[in-house]
Order: C-alpha cells, then structure tokens, then sequence
C-alpha cells in the first residue's frame, strides 16, 4: 500500500469521492423533471397573523372612521385603484401586481394557515400541529427535485411550524430552513455555512478519510438503502463545499445598494435571500413575516411594518424586474385571513377569515388589475369571490405542476394536490 | 367471507398437489413432448385444462378453457394458443374464438388436441328456454367497471363528473339505475332511440366526452350496453343472486422473462352457479417491471422477480401470484433444519426461487444487529469483546434472552406501542400521557399477552385515575377514528375508505365499517370534574343504552358486525365492547394474530411478510403464506406471548444471515434469503450517538435524563429525530415513521451539531480516550467498537494509523475527532447491517 501522506489522502480522496457517484438509483424522486420547459420559481411571502385588508390594499376612504382607521388612502399606478398610505412604493407599481381583494373562507382561528399553506381546511383539529395535508412547498420538492446547485426545492426563511409537514411525501421534502438572520454579521445558515470549528479544508480531510474507510466496508447493498445514504452524503458534502450554494447564501456579496434598497432589516434582507435561492435553481422559497395578528395597537404597528413590506417588497419585485426575471419568477403575499371592519376597544382589528386581500406580481400572469371587490366597509365579498385555493393552483400552475396529480395517503387513498384548484380566471 | 383468509389457506396447497386433482380429465396421457406448431414451447409431462368439466348455465355466458403445460424446468407455458378444440356436437356447443359457447341445453364433449396430447372436457349446457333479457347488476355494472366510469377520478368521483355520479367502482347497485334512468330529461337513457343515449354515445366518443373514448364500437361492452337500452334500461334490483368470490387461475405460476400466459376469472354465485368473467374483469400487475397484464387478462413476463397479479369483477377480488424466473439448471436445493419452521418455510420458497441463502452473519454483525433490533441501542465494546470470547455454542441463544431482560427492551416496546396507540399529549392531557406511557410500560416490562393487552384497552373506561388505559379512547377524537385505529392495529386492515364508500381493494362495505362503529358508539369522552386545573383532562363514560349507528348509505340502523360479516345478537343496555374484544382475541379470529405476527415480523427485517404490515387484503397477499400461517399459529399456540414470538423469529437461521450477497440471491429483495440493510430508527441512532460519544441529548419538552426511546410522544424539540422520521402519532399506520434516508439527513449527521459538537466535546468519548494515553492500535480499535460495535478491518487499521501518523502528536486530538466523524458519517454506522 502506498504511503498515505496528508495531501496523499486527500488526492485519493477526490478520486473516490468522484467514485462514489454512482448511477442514481433514487431515480426521478431527487431530480429535477427534465420536461419542465421554463426554470420557473415562486417565492411565497406569509404575512403570518393575517394582514389587515384596511391598512394595505383594499382601504375604505369613505367608510366611517370606526371602520377605515387612521391612515389615508392613496392613489395608485392605476387610474381608480388606491392602496393604503402604508404602501406608497407598491402603490407606484400598482400596474405590476395583480391584487386580489376578494379572498375569503370560513376558519376564523390561526389554523386557516393550514388552508395557505397547504390549499386545504383542516378537518383533524388534532393534527392542529402538524396539520392534515402535505405543505405546498413539500408537493413542489416532490414534483421539481433538487436543483443544479443542490439546495433542497423548498426553502422556507425562516422556518415555519405551522403545517409545513411533507406527511405521506416523505421527510426528504421537508423544508430546507434558513433560520439565521441574514441581515446580521456575520450570517451562517444552519448546517450548510461551515462553523467556525470546521473549515473546508478541515471538511475535506474528514471526507477523505471518511471515503477511505468507506471502501473497506463489505456492505454490498442492492435494495438500495446502503447506496442511498451514499449519494445523499455525497449531495450533501457537494452542498457543503460547493460553490454555487455557498455563493448563493453569501449575501454579504451583494451589491450594498441592492442591500440598500430592500431594507437593512430582517425581512428586507430575507427577501433578497431569497431572489438569490431561486436563481440557484431553488423553484421555492417562504418567507414569513409574522406578527401581522394586530388585535391591539394596529395603527402603532402597521406604522412599522407596514414601510417594511412596502419597501422590501417593491425592492424584490423591481429587483426580479432588472434581472430580467419578472415572468419566471411569481412573487405572493398572503396572510390567513382579513380583519375585522370594526376597530376594537383595544385599537386593534381581529380575525376575519370572510375578506382578505393578497398581492401577486410576475409569474406570465396578467398584472395591473384589481380582481374582486369588497362592500364599503370591507365586510363582504362582492365580485369575483376566490378563496386561498386558488391562489395556490396559480402558483401550482406557474411552476408546471397539475394541481389534479394525486399522491396516496398513509391510508393508501389518492390525495389530490389540490382538492379545489379551479384558476383565477383573470390571471390568465 | 374472509377473502384474505380463504385465499391464504389456498395457497397452502402446493401446486403439485393441486395438479394431481385434475388428472382425472385426460383421456390420453402422453409423456413425450413434441412441438406440433413451430412456435409451440416444449412441455413435458401431461397438458392440463381448466376447468376439467363445464357446466352452462347461461345463452350468453361463453366460457374459456385454460390449457397448460410445463417446461422440463417447471415453468409454465400457455398452450391454450396452440391447442385445436372441437365441440363433439356441434348444435350443443360450439367453438367461437377459442371460447366455448352453449346453443341449447344438452351434453356433449369439448376435444382438445395439443402437444401431441389429446383432452376431453364433458360440458353439460342448462339453458333456459329463451334467451334471458340483459341483466343490469350482473351485466351493465361490469361493464361501467370495465369502462372506468366509475373510477374514482371519473363518475365515481364523489361529486360524480358533469353532473353524472356513479357509486365508486360499482359499490351501489340501487343508486348506479337510478342516477342513469332517472337524471338528464331523458337523454342519458333514450328508449324511443337507444342508439342516441349519451350512456353510448359519451363512452363511444360520438359526442364530446371528457373521459374520453371508452370503448370501441361492437365491442361487447358496446353492445352489452346498448342492448340493455334497448330492451329497456330496466334494473333488476329484485335478483338476489350475487358473486359469492371469484377464482383466479392459475393461482400461482413461474414463467421465464418474455413468456406469455393467460389468467382466467370464475365467478361463483350464490345459487351454485359459475361464470367465466376474464372479459369482464380488472387486471393489475401490483409489482411493476415484473409482468404486464392487458384488459383481458394476458400476461407477459418481464424480469425476474415476483408479483401478485390482481383481478377484480364486480366488488370481488383474486390475486394470482407470479414468479418470473431463468431456468438455473445447476442449482442444488439448500436442506432446511428440521427443527426450526421458519427456516423451513423460508427455504421451501428459496428452494421454489432456486435461490441458495447467504451464509450466518459473523458474531459481531449478529450482536449489533439483534440489540439494535431488541433493545434499541449498539452493543458497547464490552458486550462485543465478551461476546465474541464466548465459546459457548448457544451463546446466541443466550444473548437474545440477556436482552429480554434489559432496562432498555422495556424503553424500546413501549416506544412502539406507544407509536402504535397514539399516545400523545396533543391528544390528551399531560398527566394521561404519562400514565398512559406507564402502563404501555408495565404491559411491555411483564410479557402481558397480547391479546390480553388488547382487551383492557378496549373496555377501558374513565380517567387517568380511574384506569390510564382509558387514555386509548380519549386520543381519538371520535367513534370514526377509534374503530379505524382498532382495525387497523388490531386486525391490519385500513377500513376508512369505507366510511364514505365501498373499499377500492378490498369487499369491504359501509355496512361493514359501520357494523364496527356500532360496538363502539357508547363511548364518549367528558371533561374529568377531578382535575379542573389539567388542561384537556378527560374520561370515558359509557352511554349503555346508545342505539346502533346510523348507515349513511342506507339510512338505516346497522346491527353490530364483526370484521367478516357476522352479526352477532348482543343483550341490550350491555357494553358492546366487550363483546367485540372477545370476538377480537379469539384464537380463530383471521386477522388478530395474523396481523400482529406480521407486524412484529417486520420490526426484525426489512419489510413483513405482508407488506405494508397494516393493509392485509386479497389484492396483497402474502409473500410467503407457509411462513405467516406457521408464525401465526405459533403466536396463538403460545398465548399471544410477544417475547415468545420475538425469540422464534431471532434464533432463526433467516434472521441471523448475513447481507452478503451470493450469485443466486443477489437480486432477492423479498424472499429473506440475506439481511438487507435497514435505516436505523431516528430514536435508535440518536440513542447509540450518545452511547458511542457519552455526550447525552437533551430534549426541551421531557424531563432531564430522558433518552431518545423513553420520550412520551413526539411533541419535543429534536431536529435530529425529525429528519430521520420519528412519526408524530397523529396516524395509526407503520408508515408514518419515516425509514427512508434522505439529504437533510446527511447534511445534518456531515455539517449538524449532533456528530460535530459530540466528538468535540472536552468530557466526550474522545477526550476520554485521549486521556488514556492508548497506543495507536488500541486507540482506533477502541473508537470502531464505541462507533461501530465492531473491531477495525486490518485495511481499516492501516488507514487510520496513517491518518493519526500524517496529523502527528501535535495534532492528535484533531486527528482523533476526525476519524471517529468519519466513523459515525459512516454507512455502517445508520445501518443495521
């Protein structure tokens, strides 16, 4: 045997770490569908509590002042349209966004984030933790694999507990999650960005070795499992010290005026995280901003939220523009549900799952339109009722998967992606 | 009634025997074989038909006949192609595409000439004296099966399709006439013109049809379709004769890759007749890659291996099991010890397969294995060096009752109960869930049987002071999920899709499913007034005089009724639980032990004998019935005694085999002719992580000091145990513990701090091994056996001490964590192997 020197080991570890990327015998389940025509992605922005209607897109000027609250009304990119005063930057690019203001359902409590998350109502409430039905991110992981760069499909910044369960999918499809806050120094994701006890050269030796020893073992394995674990240490080792992930997490490369631009804030800088995942081919990315669950002290909070999303969200939008990846990419922001008419004694508004509005821009779809419409105090739906359903069979349909494809159960019954997944017609 | 049990009894005939019961139809028995056609296989031995007589009952029932031979090699060939049949009376029975069609009452003879060979079948044809008009429950319903219109995603939808809702797959008769005649003004059915019902016209493709073209025109579906119309589209609701079961043929066959054979259906009837229904039926190849079957039940072998091919007529299923195989003429059969039947049974099917097993695994990959599998950790260099100085021939045998009797088989059984009832504080309150664990405890650590565990639980009643059983009826949120947890913990069989609709797979109906629910609809949970200040605490109470439960299909009350069919005449006002316990536990119930010594047979290899464990149907039959009888009988002999069924299946020859692979049974999967390597468990691995670093885990949402197998349910925070699939006991199903490996996984166990931060840590397993001061040799030998339970290869040796050489004394402490990362990122290390 010949002698095994440091650099000698790692020289033979290369080599057989190239060895070890066998034929992939976990088939179509952790690739890509080769028939998928355009790269396209979505980026999923919760706003987690359930926004206010009022205070973002649908105000009510007119409406007493019990019911529009403080803030003014302003008008818009397009003639007739006004968005609250919270959100002048969207408002200027109203005639790049789809608004829909007639979202409603009937789950009054915190679970109706099982409806957004997953297009369907939860029946179990004793699944109220993990919810009844695979998450949406979990079904596109399944359905569009891992990309080039080897970042799982489903992204979720932060993570998010509320039924992001992949369920019968598997737990490969759960979410990758970037828990970190990006808008720190220095910012390291989890598992992924070596620790400062482990660099890459340090990384590497271990595998050498690690690849070394492997040979010796005598498991000869046709059912798969040995040759599995194989090949998704090997992805995960390519994640780890490859470049493309690496590059992609490595927000502080960023031009700082683009940083600028999305606001030196948590989400802010979450967002633009997450234009940099799916140009690393990640067709998937959540990113939640809780805390919209104004019950109390509305008027305060929105005033510091509200310029945040404004601003982070414009930046993105605008961004994906400059890049020439308005079409591929579909941006939504979506809570729960709406709020109530009435302010409440505390000043706040509470849940109210019968009016909600969302925002959509890119995505090939139709843009510059206000579907839906509410009564004068934002109560009811009045034209073209949706419900959060359909919002997901857009972004199923934007991303090339047939919300009608069905995955069997633990039962062994046939669940479709989406129950109910007629389109918005006006999309298209 | 039980489909699943009579089928597994049948196969319990080996085909030899059931080929000598047909003899008596040969009239000429010729040995030699002799191609007549060029493409005609060569057989040898005598040709068979089937069936060996016919009986015709019906102008328009034709009838197939079956014919068979065998290769030199006993792999089936299909003559049926080949063979030339004459009807000896040809105004009796005529020959019409190979299928024998009765013209008038009369008997007579079929002539069959094949290979040289020639066969008589007697038919006896009982006609009536005019043609019988179109029936619609024995001739239209097939035909909207055959068509796929009432498919789940067609009009068997639940909301039906464009307005037409069929029942799913046919399971409603009465509501199927009167969606078809009485919808539609007219159009569905047109009587004045047939020819123009879009029940034709749609399936036709005449007009526009969103399923689609379903069938060709003058096809018989076709034609059975539009003659009904045209007699009058009339129901005959009032004919209670009905499919008793179906029979497939053959029942089991061997075909070599590229073979073709037909399969044939019977319809049996309750009033004692039988029908030929191959064209009528549903054929599915449940493996596939192995064999492809068409529409009228024609298979063709594709590559080695095995399959069950299902077919369905009407709500009856048959499964025919197939084994496509090469002729390995070299091949000398392994003896089977006398002493052990599993071992028995295993190398009979192997012996079939002309598989020879692999050798006994070493005693280092037996120790690991059987403690990972009985007690849920790795052996520690201890128990591996002692173990294998041991030169005690029945030191195996003595291990595994060592392991009985370890603190952790308790923690590791009560994990799975646990996983298998559910118990989780999302479900019930706090104190219930530990009370709850305390008992599953007290059951595992006493040998309770089974069967007695089974019936505690289901006449528990009150709270957790009262009896922390009780907690079983409190996890399920109504009499819906309790009697589909039993069914399917209990009996292995998921019963929810007959809640709303017949079962896809199996016979089961609503009355079925409610026949369960009525046993158990006293039952209600109440807020326990002892413990106002627990949140979510809870009793069962008992409702005595409840009435039976309502069937949504019928609206009727439906009478309690066993899993099978039987409804029993049960006393008023008493507790019906008890009842169906005893029912349950029973030694002759088919399904109680049969599924349990499954489920526990599964827990040892890398899938059940059924597999998945808990769905025990017609359509997926057992791989090695012989086995599971044996097992199951064993199990009830025994008293339902868990460890007793455990140390049958450990002290096995089969268990103890090595995973590798031979030539013969390098492609085996299926038939537990090695060990194949499984993931495992996420509480396992974390459990022998900590053991191999001595760096413990702390869990938020456990008391302190709790190892990964002893947390009460999955409500902790563990990333670790997420990824690797710890089930969060919201299904009462195997499969949500997730087995499989994935990248997260691999990211985690690479770059997490479950390894990273352990072999680190300045009081773990490396720092006190340094500490030592171990010669080198030692040292890495130490770190294989904490690792991996095992000594270092030599190879293995070489390159570690290289490694520790190449970092130096300076970098000792680097180099050391770095070998044991590498051993703990190590296949052998998730495996057990």
């Amino acid at each position: 045997m010949p002698q095994l020197t440091r650099r000698n080991l790692l020289k033979s570890m290369s080599l057989t770490v190239g060895g070890l990327s066998v034929a992939n015998l976990l088939g179509a389940r952790a690739t890509a569908n080769p028939d998928q025509p355009r790269a396209t992605s979505a980026i999923f922005v919760t706003m987690g509590g359930g926004a206010s209607q009022f205070e973002t897109f649908d105000p009510k000027p007119d409406a007493p002042v019990e019911y529009r609250g403080e803030f003014r009304a302003v008008n818009t990119a397009l003639p007739g349209v006004q968005f609250c005063e919270l959100l002048p930057k969207l408002a200027a690019m109203a005639d790049r966004l789809a608004v829909v203001r007639s979202i409603h359902h009937e789950q009054a409590s915190h679970i109706a984030e099982h409806i957004v998350e997953t297009g369907y109502d939860l029946i179990n409430v004793a699944n109220s933790r993990i919810g009844d039905m695979p998450s949406m991110g979990s079904v596109i992981s399944r359905m569009r694999g891992v990309g080039a760069s080897g970042i799982p499909g489903y992204v979720s910044i932060p993570r998010h507990h509320g039924y992001s369960s992949p369920h019968w999918l598997g737990a490969q499809h759960q979410f990758f999650a970037v828990d970190s806050d990006p808008s720190q120094e220095p910012f390291a994701i989890n598992n992924l960005a070596l620790s400062d006890k482990l660099n890459v050269d340090r990384l590497k030796d271990r595998r050498g070795l690690q690849s070394s020893l492997n040979q010796t073992q005598q498991v000869v394995d046709r059912s798969g499992a040995a040759a599995a674990i194989d090949q998704f240490s090997q992805q995960a080792f390519d994640l780890i010290t490859g470049d493309r992930a690496r590059r992609a997490f490595n927000i502080q490369t960023e031009d700082p005026r683009i940083r600028d631009r999305y606001g030196r804030n948590t989400f802010g800088q979450r967002l633009l995280l997450a234009r940099r995942l799916i140009e690393a081919d990640v067709p998937f990315v959540t990113v939640r901003m809780g805390d919209w669950d104004d019950h109390d002290d509305l008027a305060n909070r929105m005033k510091q939220r509200g310029p945040m999303f404004d601003t982070g969200m414009s930046a993105l939008i605008d961004d994906l523009r400059s890049r020439g990846l308005e079409r591929d990419v579909l941006v939504i922001g979506m809570g729960e549900f709406g709020r109530t008419p009435r302010i409440n004694a505390k000043a706040g508004r509470d849940h109210f799952p019968a009016v909600n509005s969302i925002v959509l821009s890119g995505g090939n779809y139709r843009m510059g339109q206000v579907i839906g419409a509410t009564d004068r105090i934002a109560a009811q739906v009045t034209q073209a009722p949706y419900r959060p359903q359909n919002v997901l069979a857009m972004v199923y349909r934007h991303l090339g998967i047939d919300p009608a494809t069905t995955f069997n159960d633990y039962s062994g019954r046939p669940r479709h992606v989406l129950e109910e997944r007629k389109a918005i017609a006006e999309l298209v | 009634m039980f489909d699943t049990r009579q089928l597994a009894q049948k196969f319990t005939s080996r085909i030899t025997t059931t080929s000598a019961g047909l003899l008596v139809a040969f009239v000429l028995q010729l040995t030699v074989a002799t191609a007549r056609a060029a493409d005609q296989p060569p057989v040898t031995g005598k040709v068979q038909v089937h069936p060996e007589t016919l009986r015709l009952v019906h102008h328009r029932y034709d009838h197939s006949l079956l014919i068979t031979g065998r290769t030199a090699d006993g792999s089936a060939v299909d003559l049926t192609a080949h063979a030339k049949l004459r009807s000896a009376d040809e105004s009796i029975t005529k020959i019409v595409d190979g299928w024998v069609k009765p013209l008038k009452s009369g008997t007579t003879k079929i002539i069959i000439e094949v290979a040289g060979q020639a066969v008589e079948v007697p038919v006896e044809s009982v006609l009536s004296d005019a043609e019988k008009p179109y029936s619609f429950r024995h001739e239209v319903m097939p035909v909207l099966s055959k068509g796929g219109c009432n498919m789940g995603a067609c009009h068997g939808y639940s909301l039906g399709k464009n307005g037409f809702k069929l029942s799913l797959r046919g399971g409603d008769a009465k509501q199927d006439i009167v969606a078809i005649n009485a919808d539609n003004f007219g159009r569905r059915v047109n009587l004045l013109k047939p020819t123009e019902s879009l029940l034709l016209t749609k399936p036709l493709g005449d007009v526009p049809h969103r399923g689609g073209v379903r069938f060709a025109r003058n096809s018989e579906l076709h034609q059975t379709l539009e003659r009904w119309v045209t007699q009058g589209a009339k129901g005959d609701m009032d004919d209670k004769n009905e499919v008793e079961f179906v029979r497939i043929h053959p029942e089991r066959f061997v075909l070599e890759p590229g073979s073709p054979h037909r399969l044939q259906l019977i319809a049996h009837y309750t009033d004692g007749t039988t029908r030929d229904v191959t064209r009528q039926a549903i054929f599915t190849v449940n493996t596939e890659g192995v064999a492809d079957v068409n529409d009228v039940g024609h298979v063709v072998a594709k590559e080695m291996g095995e399959s069950a091919i299902v077919a369905r007529f009407e709500r009856k299923f048959a499964a025919s099991r197939l084994i496509v195989l090469k002729p390995r003429p070299s091949f000398q059969p392994t003896p089977a010890p006398a002493d052990n039947f599993i071992d028995q049974h295993v190398i009979a099917k192997l012996n079939d397969l002309k598989i020879t097993p692999s050798e006994l695994a070493n005693d280092e990959d037996f120790l690991r294995r059987v403690s990972l599998d009985l007690i849920g950790l790795q052996p520690t260099p201890e128990d591996v060096r002692k173990f294998v100085a041991d030169v005690d021939a029945t030191k195996r045998t003595k291990k595994i009752e060592e392991l009985f009797t370890r603190p952790e088989f308790v923690d590791h059984w009560s994990l799975k109960w646990g996983d298998l009832l559910q118990n989780s504080r999302v479900r019930v309150s706090e104190p219930a869930l530990y009370s709850f664990r305390e008992w599953i405890r007290s059951s595992v650590a006493s040998n309770q049987p089974i069967d007695e565990m089974a019936r505690e639980l289901l006449v528990s009643r009150g709270g957790q002071a009262d009896n922390p059983a009780s907690a079983y009826y409190l996890i399920s949120k109504d009499t819906n999920e309790t009697i589909e947890r039993v069914a399917q913990v209990f009996c292995g069989v998921r019963m929810l899709c007959a809640r709303c609709h017949t079962h896809p797979l199996e016979n089961w109906t609503q009355e079925d499913y409610y026949g369960l629910h009525t046993f158990f609809n006293q039952v209600s949970a109440k807020n326990d007034p002892r413990f106002v200040n627990v949140p979510n605490a809870r009793a069962v109470t008992l409702n005595v005089a409840a009435g039976f439960s309502t069937n949504p299909r019928s609206g009727q009350a439906q009478p309690p009724r066993y899993l099978g069919g039987a409804e029993p005449k049960l006393e008023p006002n008493k507790d019906r639980r008890a009842d169906f316990a005893k029912w349950l536990t029973t030694p002759d119930n088919p399904l109680f032990a049969r599924s349990l010594a499954n489920r526990y047979w599964s827990y040892f290899f890398h899938r059940g004998i059924i597999d998945p464990v808990d769905d025990l149907r017609t359509t997926n039959p057992p791989i090695n019935p012989e086995l599971l009888d044996a097992l199951t009988k064993d199990f009830i002999d025994n008293k339902f005694d868990a460890r007793h069924l455990m140390r049958r299946i450990v002290t096995s020859q089969t268990y103890q085999r090595s995973s590798a692979p031979n030539d013969t049974n390098k492609h085996d999967v299926l038939n537990f002719s090695r060990a194949i390597p499984r993931r495992i468990p996420a509480e396992a691995l974390l459990d022998s992580l900590v053991q191999a670093t001595a760096v413990r885990e702390n869990f938020g949402g456990a008391p302190a000091g709790f190892t990964a197998a002893q947390l009460p349910d999955a409500e902790v925070t563990s990333d670790f145990l997420s990824l690797f699939g710890k089930p969060q006991r919201s299904e009462a199903c195997e499969c949500e513990r997730d087995g499989e490996s994935n990248m997260l996984q691999a990211l985690h166990l690479i770059n997490g701090n479950s390894i990273l931060r352990r072999v680190t840590d300045g009081n773990g397993r490396v720092a006190q091994l340094l500490r030592q001061n171990l010669a080198d040799e030692a040292l890495i030998e130490e770190l294989y056996l904490w690792s991996l339970s095992r000594r270092p290869t030599s190879r293995e040796l070489t390159v570690a001490q290289q490694h520790l050489q190449t970092y130096g004394p300076q970098q000792k402490t680097e180099a050391v964590q770095d070998l044991m990362w590498s051993l703990l990122n190590s296949r052998d290390f998730v495996l057990v192997r």
